[in-house]
């Protein structure tokens, strides 16, 4: 009998001091979805930092995901089943034109600059010289949903006449970098890059043929459902970020991460809905 | 101890063992070697097909035109692969899409290559650069200890063994060596110890061993006999034949003498040629039959057998010359019959050819007296020769024996002895007193070796001859003597009977020529009674002149010794016979030189070559020439002036030159010569210390030499004779 009443007792003792008041947000966790416009590790690797960062700022866990392609990221985040996304300015765009507006947090600023620029590429040795000489040419593209290698690339071959099926072929390579590496083997006579990847693979042989109209940089979004304190808390991380390990992880070059407004992405827009016309 | 063992003992075994461990531990290590190949083969194999591999994921990826990915995917293999040293992707059109180089230096290493292709198209090339070393170094790891316990276990194997084979094989093998030593060493010293070369040659003819007297005899040293052939101690000529009788006498090997009834030669490194006395005994031996010869050199036995056969022979020839010495026949038939003998002495001549010479008296020349086997040019040009002439002068001067070849420079005369018939001559004096008595001449084999033994026996055959000829001189010079005493005495009974009879006649004739000349001169010329006055008055002087020469002859007469010019005298004397000469149609040639004055009796001297010019005259009734010749010559150490008169008349036979100095033999009609001119003439040369020679020929001429000694600074005088 003793030997029971001391059990119960030690396991009271026991329970007594258990914590008890558990903060919602400690126990909560959000997800950052990533579309896929480099290799699903390498950006993790790239995020790891600022899901570090976030999830310290705002107390809140983070779990960095990426998206199979751009339409499931679309899909994904207009439909709200991800928290936390960062999305290139034509999936933005796309989104919202699908799904409507959602809560933007901020968006990039690449070396004091909060847009960036597209690059129809090929190769130094080759003797396209202008959009035009592309008639007839094969071309690669990055993924039919991607800003700089597909959207805005497609929309400036239109302005100069080149429509895809006066191409010899073309193809959708997913990533950038395939896109530069597509080129720089020769199994593409040309092909469509953001301003960041023409620069890396630049050395390797890469040739700028046109430069595309400068558009606002990629931007965090959350779901239109995520309670305000916590898009106001992960924007205010956001813009305060000033960890330059945890910028330039994201992208080489990122000084800052600056207010967005959907007006900002207004002439991305208009040259979509331009190619859709066009279609 | 081992180490003494090594190097005194088993050297050759000890090696052999060592060889065969040596080649059991290469063996081992060879093996290791092998699977070390295997190994490394197997890591190539391997590698080929990680690069395989990753190739065919290149190619996936590619053909998704996942190009990043590849990019990706070959850089973090290679960055995570330690082995790989360096990993290049070269697109078709050069672009590298990938290079990883590791800093880090690695030998060994290995490369490959492999081509991503599909279907048919070039997508990618990958060259990779493996570092081998870790793989080597693992090896190495593994197979020292191998090695290690491969040697460890060869050294005690071959301890071993060695121990082993040692206490069952060596130890026995070592004892039966030591007797087998001993019996070779008492066989080598029983070989050295022989006074004969023994030679030990096996059933090939192969030498084996020999002793010292061998490399003694042969002037061989041992190495160089060794393993040669038995044959090269004989004669080349012989090499052959005995190869055939080696083969015979191995059918029915026995102890016997070589070459029975054969004569043996041997031949020495330096070629000398020797008679050997050979005699063979056959040894059986565990390694077979072998031969040992006994091979003892006969030169010196044969050499005193040869002098003592031919000491033989010239005792017997000088034993047969003895008794024809005794003969009675005259000296030269005597002298064939001697060198009959002489040429029939074996060995010595060739063909039996030789002759026999005999010095004349009085003058150095040699005169052939014998001969036999000699061609007639021989006979005829060696007939008379001088001495100091040829190589039979030299012989008789120097009194020598002189051996030379027919080409000898000394050999003066060259007669033909026919073609090719090479020879040389031994020239033996005979000598007696000093004095040389004649030459034999002996006809040689070309290649005859002279000997002062043979010389020896020469001049022993010689000597007898000189004894002989002595002998034979003596008796004729005896009856000789007895000749001249007989003479003498009939001379002198001739001359005083001469003497009282001239004596006796010359008042008379004296009377009858005074009164004949005193009639003669009252009887008118042209009448009978005139003419036969007149014959009686030439028959008393030729009566008157015999008378004289008679007295001249037999009686002493006194000569006047006066120092005269000789060349005036006999210029003179040749006057009062030009007339006469010239109707017979002889031309005299006075050809004489410079002849220094000499003390002579002209008168008599006069008379001699009166004689002479008159004998001459008569000796040419057909006509001819005389001609007058001087020289000066020394004969037996005595200077002489010499005048030849020389004619070319009717010449005299042998007989007659042996009378012709005899009183009262005269060749001319009776009435017109007394037959004392010539001896009258002999008996003034004599007086003056000379004399007088004639040679002649018949048909030809003679010549008629007067020899006046030439006195230097002497007084003349009055002397008798």
């Amino acid at each position: 009998m003793i030997k029971l009443i001391n059990t119960i007792s030690l396991i009271l003792s026991v329970l007594f001091f258990l914590p008890c008041n558990i903060p919602a947000s400690d126990r909560e966790s959000i997800t950052l979805q990533i579309h896929p416009y480099l290799p699903a590790s390498e950006l993790i690797d790239r995020f790891a930092p600022l899901t570090k960062y976030l999830s310290e700022k705002t107390k809140i866990k983070i779990i960095c995901n990426i998206s199979k392609d751009y339409t499931e990221h679309i899909e994904m985040v207009g439909q709200d089943r991800v928290d936390l996304a960062y999305m290139g300015p034509a999936s933005y765009v796309l989104m919202t034109q699908k799904y409507g507006p959602k809560h933007l947090l901020a968006r990039l600023e690449i070396n004091g600059s909060p847009l960036f620029q597209g690059v129809i590429v090929t190769r130094n040795n080759s003797s396209i010289r202008t959009l035009k000489d592309l008639e007839g040419k094969s071309f690669a593209f990055g993924d039919p949903k991607s800003t700089m290698s597909y959207l805005v690339p497609l929309y400036m071959l239109q302005e100069a006449g080149i429509r895809k099926n006066i191409l010899s072929r073309h193809n959708f390579l997913s990533s950038h970098q395939n896109v530069a590496l597509g080129v720089l083997m020769g199994d593409f006579d040309a092909g469509a890059v953001k301003e960041e990847v023409f620069y890396q693979y630049k050395e390797r042989g890469l040739k700028d043929l046109a430069w595309t109209p400068k558009i606002s940089e990629h931007v965090f979004v959350t779901r239109s459902t995520l309670p305000s304190g916590t898009v106001n808390s992960l924007r205010n991380a956001l813009l305060t970020l000033s960890d330059k390990a945890v910028l330039s992880s994201i992208k080489t070059g990122v000084t800052a991460l600056v207010p967005a407004d959907d007006s900002d992405y207004s002439n991305l827009r208009s040259i979509i809905i331009s190619l859709e016309q066009t279609e | 101890m081992m180490k003494k063992i090594l190097h005194l003992k088993y050297k050759r075994f000890i090696l052999t063992f060592i060889s065969i461990l040596l080649v059991f531990l290469a063996f081992i290590i060879s093996i290791i070697a092998s699977q070390h190949h295997e190994m490394l083969e197997e890591i190539e194999s391997d590698a080929q097909r990680e690069i395989e591999l990753i190739g065919s994921f290149a190619q996936e990826a590619l053909l998704m035109n996942d190009y990043a990915g590849v990019e990706q995917f070959l850089n973090k293999w290679a960055r995570e692969h330690e082995e790989i040293l360096s990993l290049t992707a070269t697109a078709p059109n050069d672009f590298i899409l990938v290079q990883f180089n590791r800093p880090k230096e690695a030998r060994p290493s290995l490369n490959l290559i492999h081509h991503v292709r599909y279907g048919g198209r070039d997508l990618l090339l990958l060259e990779m650069i493996r570092d081998l070393s870790p793989a080597q170094k693992s090896m190495i790891k593994l197979s020292v200890p191998l090695i290690l316990s491969s040697v460890f276990l060869t050294i005690i194997i071959g301890t071993l063994l060695w121990y082993a084979m040692r206490k069952l094989a060596l130890t026995p093998m070592e004892r039966e060596i030591s007797i087998r030593e001993q019996a070779e060493r008492k066989f080598r010293l029983l070989l050295e110890s022989a006074p004969d070369a023994l030679i030990y040659a096996d059933k090939n003819g192969k030498i084996v061993m020999m002793n010292a007297q061998t490399e003694l005899l042969f002037g061989y040293n041992r190495n160089e006999l060794e393993g040669k052939d038995i044959e090269i101690l004989m004669p080349a000529r012989f090499r052959d034949k005995h190869k055939e009788f080696r083969e015979k006498f191995l059918l029915g090997p026995a102890a016997r003498p070589m070459g029975l009834h054969h004569e043996l030669y041997a031949i020495t490194k330096k070629g000398r040629e020797f008679p050997a006395d050979i005699s063979l005994s056959p040894i059986e031996t565990e390694e077979g039959l072998f031969i040992l010869s006994a091979v003892r050199d006969m030169t010196e036995r044969k050499l005193a057998e040869e002098k003592i056969k031919r000491s033989y022979n010239f005792q017997t020839a000088i034993s047969s010359i003895l008794s024809k010495s005794l003969s009675p026949v005259d000296l030269d038939t005597q002298l064939q019959s001697i060198l009959d003998t002489i040429l029939a002495i074996p060995g010595l001549s060739v063909e039996s050819m030789g002759c026999i010479y005999l010095a004349k008296d009085n003058d150095s020349t040699l005169m052939m007296k014998a001969q036999r086997g000699l061609p007639d040019t021989i006979i005829s040009g060696c007939r008379n020769i001088p001495f100091s002439h040829c190589l039979c002068g030299e012989a008789a001067e120097t009194r020598r024996i002189i051996f030379a070849s027919c080409e000898d420079s000394r050999h003066m005369v060259h007669p033909d002895y026919g073609k090719e018939f090479l020879h040389s001559h031994y020239c033996v004096p005979i000598v007696s007193g000093g004095k040389t008595l004649g030459v034999i001449n002996l006809v040689v084999k070309k290649d005859h070796k002279r000997s002062t033994d043979e010389e020896d026996l020469l001049t022993s055959v010689a000597n007898t001859l000189a004894g002989i000829i002595e002998h034979n001189r003596t008796d004729v010079e005896r009856q000789h003597l007895q000749t001249q005493l007989a003479q003498v005495e009939k001379l002198s009974a001739l001359g005083r009977f001469t003497a009282n009879v001239a004596h006796e006649i010359r008042t008379p004739l004296t009377l009858i020529g005074g009164f004949s000349r005193r009639l003669d001169k009252h009887i008118p010329g042209g009448t009978k009674d005139k003419e036969y006055s007149e014959i009686i008055i030439n028959e008393v002087n030729r009566l008157e002149n015999i008378l004289k020469n008679v007295l001249t002859y037999s009686r002493e007469s006194s000569l006047n010794m006066e120092k005269h010019n000789l060349r005036e005298i006999i210029t003179s004397s040749l006057k009062p016979y030009q007339e006469k000469y010239r109707a017979q149609s002889i031309r005299a040639d006075l050809k004489l030189t410079e002849i220094p004055d000499l003390i002579l009796d002209r008168d008599q001297i006069i008379e001699v070559i009166n004689n002479i010019l008159s004998n001459a005259f008569d000796a040419m009734p057909d006509g001819g020439s005389l001609t007058l010749t001087n020289e000066s010559m020394t004969v037996h150490g005595k200077d002489y002036v010499i005048v030849h008169f020389t004619d070319t008349g009717q010449g005299m036979t042998e007989e007659q030159i042996q009378m012709i100095f005899e009183p009262f033999y005269s060749t001319k009609l009776i009435g017109h010569g007394t037959g004392l001119g010539l001896p009258i003439s002999k008996k003034i040369m004599e007086d003056h210390g000379g004399f007088i020679t004639v040679d002649t020929e018949l048909k030809k001429g003679s010549t008629f030499s007067l020899y006046f000694p030439l006195q230097k600074d002497s007084n003349p005088s009055k002397q008798r004779t």
